[in-house]
């Protein structure tokens, strides 16, 4: 297996494991059969990506939708959900801020193009950061996901302050995602202790 | 494949489908197919405008067949592959086909009324 096919088996989490388990395996054959026709490198990561952030979330809301009740761990649910879409989030968000800094940058030798990719670099890893941590469910792991997804959100304002023309797209994701998950963590802390993991 | 009982048996109540689901069971129409060869047929038909991932195609894949529009047919391997390339073949269903019907009855009737109100074959001006 390449390292392309582990980094998609990887992506892949971000379905739910009953889904992963009947189709996870098709899904790789297509993949593959998608890199022998000749998609390749930044092409076929944002259709893939792109493709994941459109269908993992509804099959996973189907799921926990459809488990009967007392067998439930709904809020856990959604904090796993949170946890693989601020991955996501954040691995777009680093691959669009390394293409823009280096078409803006190398290419046009375009210092201020060259901070935007740096403090964009950052804000990715910071969110991408917070869903790692989401995923260990303790409480340190909570306090430390959202100084993470505090980070993200500064070095976005920071960004925007930089290179005030981004997208309304760019804008939703660099403070209104991280800016959301501040805001369940701290929700879901008040209610009291993590709910245990589902899916 | 033993026949189920559906819950809403007719076809009208699945209506309007998605975009994704009516292009795959298009696909279907002609005979069995596997997940990229469904891929391809939608992306060649729609002159690549659609264009289904793996994730989307798998995740339709799996809501028709537990509304029993589509039916697994056997597995089996790729022959030009190896035997770790075993891959899933999909066919319609006689619900699914009723419900693609209707599907194209939709839009059709759609169409007209675009073309009735001169939204359809004018030039503009």
């Amino acid at each position: 297996m390449s390292a392309q096919e582990r980094a998609y088996q990887l992506l892949m989490r971000a379905y739910p494991e009953e889904f992963r388990g009947h189709y996870a395996h098709q899904m790789a054959i297509v993949f593959r059969d998608l890199r022998r026709e000749g998609w390749s490198g930044v092409r076929l990561w944002m259709f893939i990506i792109g493709d994941t952030v459109r269908s993992a979330p509804s099959l996973r809301i189907e799921k926990s939708r459809r488990r009967p009740v007392g067998q439930s761990h709904p809020k856990g649910g959604i904090m796993k959900t949170m946890a693989i879409l601020a991955v996501v989030v954040g691995a777009l968000t680093i691959v669009n801020s390394t293409l823009e800094g280096w078409t803006g940058g190398v290419v046009s030798h375009d210092g201020l193009s060259f901070v935007v990719w740096g403090l964009g670099a950052l804000a990715g890893v910071s969110i991408v950061a917070a869903g790692v941590l989401l995923l260990r469910r303790s409480d340190g792991a909570m306090t430390l996901a959202q100084a993470a997804a505090l980070a993200c959100l500064a070095a976005f304002v920071l960004m925007l302050l930089v290179s005030p023309r981004l997208s309304v797209f760019a804008n939703i994701l660099g403070i209104g995602f991280p800016a959301l998950l501040i805001a369940y963590v701290q929700l879901r802390r008040g209610n009291g202790r993590p709910a245990p993991m589902a899916g | 494949m033993a026949k189920k009982q559906h819950d809403s048996p007719v076809p009208g109540t699945h209506l309007p489908l998605t975009p994704a689901t009516f292009q795959i069971l298009m696909a279907l129409v002609d005979g069995e197919r596997h997940g990229y060869a469904i891929m391809t047929e939608v992306a060649e038909r729609s002159a690549h405008a659609v264009k289904l991932g793996p994730g989307t195609l798998y995740g339709t894949l799996k809501r028709l067949l537990e509304a029993e529009m589509v039916e697994e047919s056997d597995e089996r391997a790729d022959v030009t592959q190896s035997d770790d390339e075993r891959r899933r073949y999909y066919r319609i269903t006689p619900f699914g086909l009723a419900v693609a019907r209707a599907e194209a009855r939709r839009l059709d009737a759609v169409v007209r009324t675009a073309r009735g109100k001169k939204l359809l074959g004018l030039e503009p001006a």
